[in-house]
């Protein structure tokens, strides 16, 4: 295949993936609170419609402001459209115009048509314009796979808790399945390793084909067995479970020896009165706390559940990629405490860059003042660069990036070497830069904007010193 | 902010490395890069180990330096048998004055080669770590200096390794850079066989740098300006060598410290009077690769130190924007 052809259809895979689930959020959602007053379908067409748009924002290269600002139009138009399709169809856009303060007050009277339309466009128009600024590849079609199975089965837990009926979330999960699966082997391939890169592609495309035929057969098969009324039977049973831990706590608390009433004033009764209060038993709860707490055991097994799948799967697919690559053989050292590890990592740094956030806001501007034009130039070539998929690698000097990026735009060579070597000198050297040189940087990084770059190659080695690959 | 100081000009140091080399390349075909490593270790005062297998031409190099520095060059071939004192020098009576006399060592030249250092004594061997460090040696209680500009290259071959007595790493850590020469290319080979068919071009090569000039060079190249991001960036290289999963001994301050003042050497060479990542990564291998111990597990893999520093040259980030 192509490579050209290889990433659109990896695109497509993700789309697919993502707007499996999508659809099955929505659908419970319009379900639950709408009582299918919207169409899910007909909503989700917001999504490719924003990545096509966005896409085509990219192709053109303009301004990052000019391109934030038409995506936000593109939404607004796409969000009044369907609007208008689904819930003012029958009126005139005259008509319809007239209705937008009307619906746009009928948005805080509670979980309206018009509001679901209002947080389901965002969404998708924000889902949609980051998939377009994916490069797709295995690592999004593995990270779609988790993050999608997640979703899906907090979808099942959530329409059984509220007793919704999913009738379409099995095949709902078997196409999402089907995509994923495409978008993993395909994104594999596309990094030049994996089977359908290598010489036994007939027999591996056999197999995958197998697997696709299996794990649809079985979903049939679950899906013919699993319903809510079976999901409820789980919860049931996890409410018989919590039930004997309360039970058995208050037996352990009754062991304990009631402490003796101390000498208080009676309270004044009329003789003969009866008391009707019961006596206070402390493991009865008031139904706020109750739900609350069903609510929050609910989260913790699904979070508990979510981490549980996101383990195995990395697992399963780091075991399918080395078997796949050939590296079958290969000795595997299994770490312990890893995950726990990165997972701590992972939170030391989002608490770290939660903290420095204040920091951040009011942080003086330490460059020398005569250079922050030339550094924020350069600034703008790397992000220029980046979102035409030349991105620098954390290890490349300046040097070794503009041999990278010339070779991408030969065209402007002469004009990165002059960017290149203002930037060098603006950021090692103790000299200002020259006014005249600042001047003339800037004109050139105008005209390298509007060159045109050769599509990137698949990622292999970027960096200058070494042969590391991505 | 950094501190606007006068500038210093770092063009005769440009001009004296292309002399350098070019005369050099007279005699020893094809290796500019190792010809501008020595040069770096010279600017900055730093000591070579070249380790290669025996005729790739370690004592041609040296000497074709030697010649080319116009400075006195003294050559130790180290045997198990050689003494500290072959190598310092010894106080002697002289009858006819009756008086103790000094006889120097060949150390005490500016430009000195030690041929198979592995295969002195660790006492022989240890008696260099106080003139490589201390620019000075000790002989009966008297310290001598040595004379400057000072160059030690030290071989050794790394084949042979019955009967020698491997550098232990504090003596390693002194050596500014460790060059593998390696085989020449066919061309240089073939070039080689041209050259010196009617004698050695050695005997003819004469000096293109004065020792004073060399020490006004070695000034200038400490003039040279190193970022703070430089400078962070090259303590990071030697933290990320501090810990990482194969290496059991990493780069010591020495090194950084080595690995910074080789920089600038390197960036003046090139006509620069600041330093740029890129001068750290064209030295990072050459000034830390022999510092640093590889794990056991490692050396069995067969992967190489200088395939770590490249793997960590890789990891650590550049100071570079965004």
């Amino acid at each position: 295949m192509r490579p050209g052809w290889r990433r659109s259809v990896i695109y497509l895979t993700l789309l697919g993936a993502q707007g499996c689930w999508l659809y099955a959020v929505l659908t419970l959602a319009n379900r639950h609170a709408l009582q299918d007053r919207v169409s899910v379908i007909g909503l989700l067409v917001i999504y490719p419609a924003s990545f096509a748009f966005n896409r085509a924002l990219e192709w053109l290269g303009w301004h990052r402001a000019i391109r934030v600002t038409l995506s936000w139009l593109g939404w607004l138009a796409a969000m009044l459209l369907m609007a208008k399709a689904q819930l003012y169809a029958g009126e005139p856009f005259a008509d319809a115009a007239h209705s937008v303060p009307q619906a746009i007050g009928a948005i805080f009277e509670g979980f309206r048509p018009e509001l679901f339309i209002l947080l389901a466009s965002i969404l998708l128009w924000w889902l949609g314009w980051r998939l377009a600024l994916t490069r797709p590849g295995f690592r999004p079609a593995l990270a779609e796979l988790q993050f999608g199975v997640i979703i899906i089965i907090a979808v099942f837990f959530i329409a059984a808790e509220l007793g919704v009926s999913l009738p379409e979330a099995v095949p709902t999960i078997l196409v999402f399945f089907i995509f994923a699966l495409s978008g993993i082997a395909l994104g594999h391939a596309a990094e030049g390793s994996g089977w359908l890169a290598g010489n036994n592609r007939p027999g591996w495309s056999l197999l995958l084909a197998a697997i696709i035929g299996l794990v649809v057969a079985l979903g049939w098969l679950i899906g013919s067995f699993l319903s809510p009324d079976l999901l409820q039977y789980v919860l049931d049973g996890l409410k018989w479970l919590w039930g004997m831990i309360v039970q058995a706590l208050t037996f352990i608390a009754s062991l304990f020896p009631k402490p003796e009433p101390g000498e208080m004033p009676l309270p004044t009764t009329t003789p003969g009165a009866v008391p009707t209060e019961e006596p206070l038993n402390p493991w009865d709860l008031s139904e706020i706390t109750r739900s609350r707490l069903q609510i929050a055991w609910t989260v913790f097994m699904v979070g508990f559940l979510g981490l549980a799948l996101w383990r195995v799967s990395s697992q399963i697919m780091s075991w399918l990629r080395r078997r796949l690559s050939g590296l079958a053989d290969a000795e595997s050292e299994p770490l312990k405490g890893a995950f726990r590890a990165d997972l701590l990592a992972v939170l030391r740094r989002l608490w770290r860059f939660l903290a420095s956030l204040p920091l951040r806001l009011f942080r003086r501007n330490t460059a020398v003042p005569e250079n922050v034009p030339v550094r924020q130039v350069y600034r703008r070539l790397l992000r220029w660069a980046a979102a035409k998929g030349f991105p620098r690698a954390g290890s490349q000097t300046p040097y070794e990036y503009f041999e990278y990026l010339a070779a991408a735009v030969p065209q402007a060579r002469g004009d990165l070497a002059f960017v290149t070597e203002q930037y060098i000198r603006a950021r090692y050297s103790p000299l200002p830069p020259d006014p005249h040189e600042l001047v003339e940087m800037k004109q050139r990084w105008q005209s390298i904007k509007k060159a045109r770059l050769k599509k990137p190659e698949p990622e292999r080695s970027r960096d200058g010193e070494t042969g590391s690959t991505s | 902010m950094e501190k606007r100081e006068a500038r210093p000009d770092v063009a005769p140091v440009r001009a004296a490395a292309a002399r350098l080399i070019e005369n050099v390349g007279r005699v020893v075909v094809g290796r500019r890069e190792t010809i501008e490593l020595v040069l770096a270790a010279l600017l900055c005062e730093g000591h070579i180990l070249i380790e290669d297998v025996p005729g790739t031409g370690k004592t041609v190099l040296a000497k074709a330096v030697a010649r080319s520095l116009d400075c006195t060059f003294r050559r130790i071939q180290c045997t198990p048998d050689l003494l500290p004192s072959d190598v310092t020098g010894i106080h002697y009576f002289n009858q006819k004055t009756a008086e103790f006399e000094f006889r120097p060592g060949p150390i005490l030249a500016n430009v000195v080669l030690v041929d198979e250092i592995n295969r002195a004594t660790p006492r022989t061997q240890s008696c260099l770590l106080e003139s490589m460090q201390e620019q000075q040696v000790t002989v009966d209680l008297d310290t001598v200096p040595l004379p400057r500009p000072f160059l030690l290259i030290a071989t050794q071959n790394p084949v042979e390794l019955e009967g020698t007595f491997p550098l232990p790493e504090a003596q390693l850590d002194r050596f500014l850079f460790r060059i593998r020469l390696g085989y020449p290319s066919e061309e240089g080979e073939t070039a080689i066989l041209e050259r010196f068919q009617k004698g050695s071009p050695l005997e003819a090569l004469g000096s293109v740098i004065a020792a004073s000039e060399l020490l006004s060079l070695q000034r200038l190249c400490r003039e040279v300006f190193v970022s703070e991001p430089v400078r962070r960036y090259i303590v990071a290289l030697a933290r990320a060598t501090r810990g990482y999963k194969d290496i059991e001994l990493g780069a010591s301050p020495r090194a950084s410290l080595s690995l910074s003042l080789a920089t600038q050497a390197l960036a003046a060479m090139r006509g620069r009077d600041f330093v740029i990542p890129d001068d750290v990564k064209a030295l990072a291998v050459p000034a830390l690769a022999h510092r640093l111990v590889a794990r056991t597990q490692t050396r069995l893999r067969g992967q190489s130190i200088e395939d770590i520093v490249r793997e960590i040259l890789g990891a650590v980030p550049v100071p570079v924007e965004g």
